[in-house]
């Protein structure tokens, strides 16, 4: 190979992340049921690979870097660790599980900190949290937090973590820098889904059992809104916000369906039909576009949110659970 | 059993209850944590505000515990376990009083949790109304008591014979079906990590039997979590107030009934197969309109005649 035609292999490898990006978003999609982890490309809304992972694959994130979507993976029986009980270390341009982090057992639900340093899981049966260096696998600290915990969502700068707890209705707020749970709040009935606002200053828990939205100031730890979805009956579950923060798209489990939240007014300003179940949801990085995990339906609904109606159903696999958008 | 459950541990001294509390059932690791989360609880926030809420010092009297058959009493345990470790991260004490017969009935208790047959829960019922608590029945299901019978001083946990005559009729075949408030195969909505605490934790089952008693507990503790109060006032108030509503891994939100304080939650027709949700929901409807498709139909305008 000459110098010159090298060159251009180089420069087109660095170039690959961009040229896909302009193509559309790379979406990884776990998939509970068979135990796999689906890859949509969003430029042709169809399946380009499939990772198996050994395991019920749930939470499912991206890296800040791009580089590595961390997967969630757990035996058919909770309460026991085992050798399939980890978060398994995808690397984006091979598609291919490059790692496997033990993480205690049951790990459902986890967050990555800006920073890319360290992941957040909680440990479904233990009512703890686990935080783990996320190059090393290695752990950190571990957290007691309620009963059955759930979501986790870290703030922009790092510094808190935010954990839901299913039994207990509450959420567990750990200090970051000095590995230490700070507070506890009680919201409405079994929350699942956490984010924090760009700004740091408001968390949005779901509550699937009381129906409702709720949002915590990050100063006060105070419940300041309740906000009823689907007449308080849908299930909300999935949370996913713009990166502006203006908006907010929950999925609806029972309902079947995405709401559309305008943050500034408090108030649903759509809803969706998505398919059957949605429970995880990812959202474009341009925000064009939202992604609904349709468990029942064994389906991706791709959300087109310029117009809020459904642009394509993509089949994946079995019981999928969440989406993490790749780039 | 007893070695377990150890309700007469501690009720020995007031002063060190928060302590045998704390460490009732907990191994020496786990105490060391919890301790550590809540110390540091304490400490100021970031911005300079306390964040732990007023502490909640709860009193739940146990009526006839030794007469008590063992799922109820296991569903206590885990119920006072999870409430407990609830109070670590919230702060406040949660205390087991042993309660022989009716008439030991004394002192400030939140609330009493009793498994008795109609004529015991009658009497219950009747002490507790007299000492301005609450009497949570979680094993009667007499429709008397939710009726003629009926008093504000009781919330029925345990569905009532209407309530699974209904959801037997509804059932679209067997006649070996029964309704049960609970089953150890149910799945969604969370009831597989309850069953799961309950199996690694007694090493059997969870039957309905400790499924009612395990609610009860939580409801309790929840009421007076919400209310910032152990006072039993406030924790009946919470109870019946109209806007409550309780999670109890059912996937519907659960509330007691303002007419007979009977428990509106699911029944599963168990007996053949797996387990069968009942009632199923319509889109058209509430789900507390749904719920009261089970023995809701007959109201009691004089609830609370038998209290006087």
């Amino acid at each position: 190979m000459s110098k010159r035609s090298r060159g251009l292999v180089v420069a087109l490898l660095a170039l690959g992340p961009r040229l896909s990006a302009q193509t559309g978003p790379l979406l990884f999609v776990s998939n509970e049921g068979s135990h796999e982890v689906s890859v949509l490309s969003g430029a042709t809304n169809a399946v380009v690979a499939t990772i198996p992972v050994g395991g019920r694959a749930r939470g499912i994130q991206t890296s800040p870097d791009r580089k590595h979507v961390y997967v969630a993976v757990s035996d058919d029986h909770p309460q026991t660790a085992s050798s399939a009980d980890a978060i398994a270390v995808i690397d984006i341009a091979s598609k291919k599980v490059v790692a496997t982090y033990r993480i205690g057992s049951d790990p459902e639900q986890f967050a990555v900190t800006p920073d890319g340093t360290r992941l957040y899981a909680s440990n479904e049966d233990g009512g703890t949290a686990t935080a783990i260096d996320a190059r090393t696998g290695k752990q950190i600290a571990t957290f007691v937090v309620g009963i059955e915990p759930e979501g986790v969502a870290v703030s922009p700068d790092g510094r808190f973590v935010y954990v839901t707890s299913e039994t207990s209705n509450s959420v567990s707020v750990i200090d970051a820098r000095t590995n230490a749970v700070v507070a506890n709040v009680l919201v409405d009935l079994r929350p699942r889904a956490a984010v924090v606002s760009p700004d740091g200053k408001r968390i949005f828990v779901t509550a699937e059992v009381g129906g409702t939205m709720s949002v915590i100031d990050a100063t006060t730890h105070d419940v300041v809104q309740t906000l009823r979805l689907e007449r308080g009956e849908g299930k909300p579950v999935g949370i996913a916000m713009s990166k502006d923060g203006s908006r907010l798209y929950v999925t609806n489990g029972r309902a079947g369906t995405l709401s559309v939240i305008d943050v500034a007014k408090c108030s649903v300003i759509a809803t969706i039909p998505v398919g059957k179940r949605p429970w995880g949801v990812g959202i474009s990085r341009d925000g064009r576009f939202a992604y609904t995990a349709n468990g029942l339906s064994n389906s991706v609904s791709v959300v087109d949110l310029s117009t809020n109606k459904v642009a394509a159903t993509i089949r994946v696999g079995q019981r999928p659970w969440g989406v993490a958008v790749g780039y | 059993m007893g070695a377990r459950v150890q309700l007469s541990v501690r009720r020995l001294h007031a002063a060190i209850d928060a302590m045998i509390v704390t460490l009732g059932s907990v191994t020496r690791r786990v105490f060391i944590e919890r301790s550590a989360t809540f110390l540091s609880s304490l400490a100021l926030s970031p911005r300079g505000r306390w964040s732990l809420r007023a502490p909640v010092s709860l009193r739940i009297g146990i009526a006839a515990p030794l007469s008590m058959p063992r799922h109820y009493r296991l569903g206590l345990e885990l119920g006072l376990d999870e409430a407990r470790h609830a109070a670590t991260l919230f702060g406040g004490t949660i205390v087991d009083v042993p309660i022989a017969t009716p008439q030991g009935i004394g002192g400030v208790l939140s609330a009493i949790i009793g498994a008795g047959d109609e004529s015991a829960t009658l009497a219950w019922t009747h002490r507790a109304a007299g000492s301005n608590t609450t009497y949570m029945n979680v094993s009667c299901t007499s429709d008397r008591l939710r009726r003629d019978d009926c008093s504000r001083a009781a919330f029925h946990v345990a569905p009532s014979d209407a309530m699974a005559r209904d959801a037997v009729s509804a059932a679209k075949s067997s006649s070996t079906t029964r309704a049960e408030s609970w089953d150890a195969a149910l799945t969604r909505f969370g009831a597989d990590t309850l069953n799961q605490r309950f199996l690694t934790r007694f090493r059997e089952p969870m039957t309905p039997a400790a499924w009612n008693a395990w609610f009860a507990v939580k409801a309790i503790w929840e009421s007076a979590l919400r209310q910032k109060s152990g006072e039993p006032k406030q924790i009946a108030e919470y109870l019946a107030g109209d806007a409550t509503q309780f999670d109890g891994h059912k996937g519907t939100p659960l509330s007691f009934r303002s007419w007979d304080h009977q428990l509106r939650q699911p029944l599963y027709l168990v007996g053949g197969g797996p387990p069968q949700q009942i009632p199923e929901i319509r889109g058209d409807e509430s789900v507390r309109e749904a719920l009261d498709r089970l023995g809701g139909s007959a109201r009691t305008p004089s609830c609370g005649a038998t209290d006087e």
